[in-house]
């Protein structure tokens, strides 16, 4: 059953359906509560609050704003900002999440490449300047605004705009370029 | 503002970090102009793909029956609730955002309760509107949606002037806060984008300095 048919089945109730929902996603889901909260604990609640705002909102979902992983993410990253403002009202340090994302010769292949778009846009963020990059993870994974980027790095307000600004222009050009034409 | 100011601004806008000024004047012009609308959404979905990259981490045991024990008291969609005021055709539901507090806020209805109950994924992400009420007085209206989702809210009439935050409420009891504006002699108009992305908020509240409720709306017909 593809990722949509899987979600909509939600709505019937059947046990087997959510529980296969819950099972083909968890991981992608803990994996981002874990990346931004950083603690296992934590994660899991926010991972357990998305799965049950899913179950509220699935009707809510756009096809054409993404995928269903993708959208399962947002949820998610949202509510582990939520929760990291509230135990930590100081501007966050991306640094671990940002390890995610750098170069990892040893990672293993099927747990990376899931897909061809997938592995563009590793490799397009991967080719930016390490600072845009940065700026890019910061403003668009952690939602902080110029102003805290610009706080957090040290840096005046308008580079720290133009980094973020650069960073999304060239990571934008790099799929472009690269884009796979079959789907 | 301009097509090539918003390119500049896009980026933080698309993201959800711009401040809300600029904020405001982006929306306003991405409302009448499909191209940097189309240019903003393509941005908003690259960001969410970010996330996409964060490797899979294993679960601790047992996370997938848990969630189930959770979720199972309520399986199925809630059933269809009529709308109790007359709906709008979508097309009279735009707000436009502009610096006036008065015009064209006048938009009445919920649209909320044939949407949450549809098994199938509707064709436009759901456009909320709601009167702003302050005891019995109607103090404003709030309009959620658009494309990215937008929060506009106008308020008239309040006893207020000051700083004012704007909060989505949600059926399970959160609330999420949007932003801070502030209101001159009692009105003003604000904008801001959802925060929430997909999230459908069951109403929104208008709270004070010290946190005190000014005003609240009910997307609802409960």
């Amino acid at each position: 059953m593809d990722d949509e048919a899987l979600l909509a089945g939600l709505s019937t109730g059947d046990t087997d359906v959510s529980l296969a929902f819950v099972r083909r996603f968890q991981a992608h889901v803990y994996a981002v509560a874990l990346a931004i909260l950083g603690d296992p604990t934590a994660a899991e609640d926010v991972a357990q609050q998305a799965f049950e705002r899913v179950w509220r909102r699935g009707s809510t979902y756009d096809p054409r704003r993404g995928s269903v992983r993708t959208w399962l993410a947002t949820i998610t990253r949202n509510l582990a900002l939520d929760s990291l403002r509230r135990r930590r009202p100081d501007p966050v340090d991306p640094t671990d999440l940002i390890r995610l994302y750098g170069p990892s010769p040893d990672e293993p292949e099927a747990s990376t490449i899931r897909n061809e778009s997938r592995s563009q846009l590793q490799g397009a963020l991967r080719s930016l300047p390490p600072e845009q990059a940065r700026a890019l993870v910061m403003a668009g994974v952690y939602r902080m605004t110029a102003q805290e980027v610009a706080e957090a790095e040290g840096i005046p307000l308008g580079t720290a705009k133009t980094r973020i600004r650069s960073a999304m222009t060239k990571l934008r050009e790099h799929l472009a370029s690269t884009e796979v034409t079959s789907d | 503002m301009t097509c090539t100011q918003v390119e500049q601004s896009a980026t933080e806008y698309a993201l959800g970090i711009l401040p809300t000024e600029e904020a405001r004047a982006v929306s306003a012009h991405i409302l009448r102009c499909p191209d940097c609308r189309r240019e903003v959404d393509d941005i908003r979905r690259v960001g969410d793909q970010l996330l996409d990259l964060i490797p899979d981490a294993e679960p601790p045991l047992g996370l997938d029956q848990r969630v189930l024990s959770a979720v199972r008291p309520q399986p199925t969609a809630r059933p269809a609730r009529p709308a109790r005021r007359p709906v709008r055709r979508p097309g009279q539901m735009r707000l436009l955002v502009t610096g006036a507090a008065a015009a064209a806020l006048i938009v009445i209805g919920a649209v909320t309760a044939t949407t949450l109950s549809s098994p199938h994924h509707p064709a436009h992400p759901a456009e909320l509107t709601a009167i702003l009420r302050e005891g019995n007085h109607n103090v404003g209206t709030i309009y959620v949606g658009g494309h990215p989702t937008w929060i506009s809210m106008a308020v008239d009439h309040l006893s207020v002037t000051g700083k004012v935050s704007c909060q989505l409420v949600y059926r399970d009891g959160t609330v999420t806060d949007i932003g801070t504006f502030d209101l001159v002699d009692g009105s003003g108009t604000w904008g801001a984008p959802d925060p929430a992305g997909a999230a459908q908020p069951s109403g929104a509240r208008l709270v004070g300095p010290a946190g005190e409720v000014l005003a609240t709306a009910s997307f609802s017909a409960e």
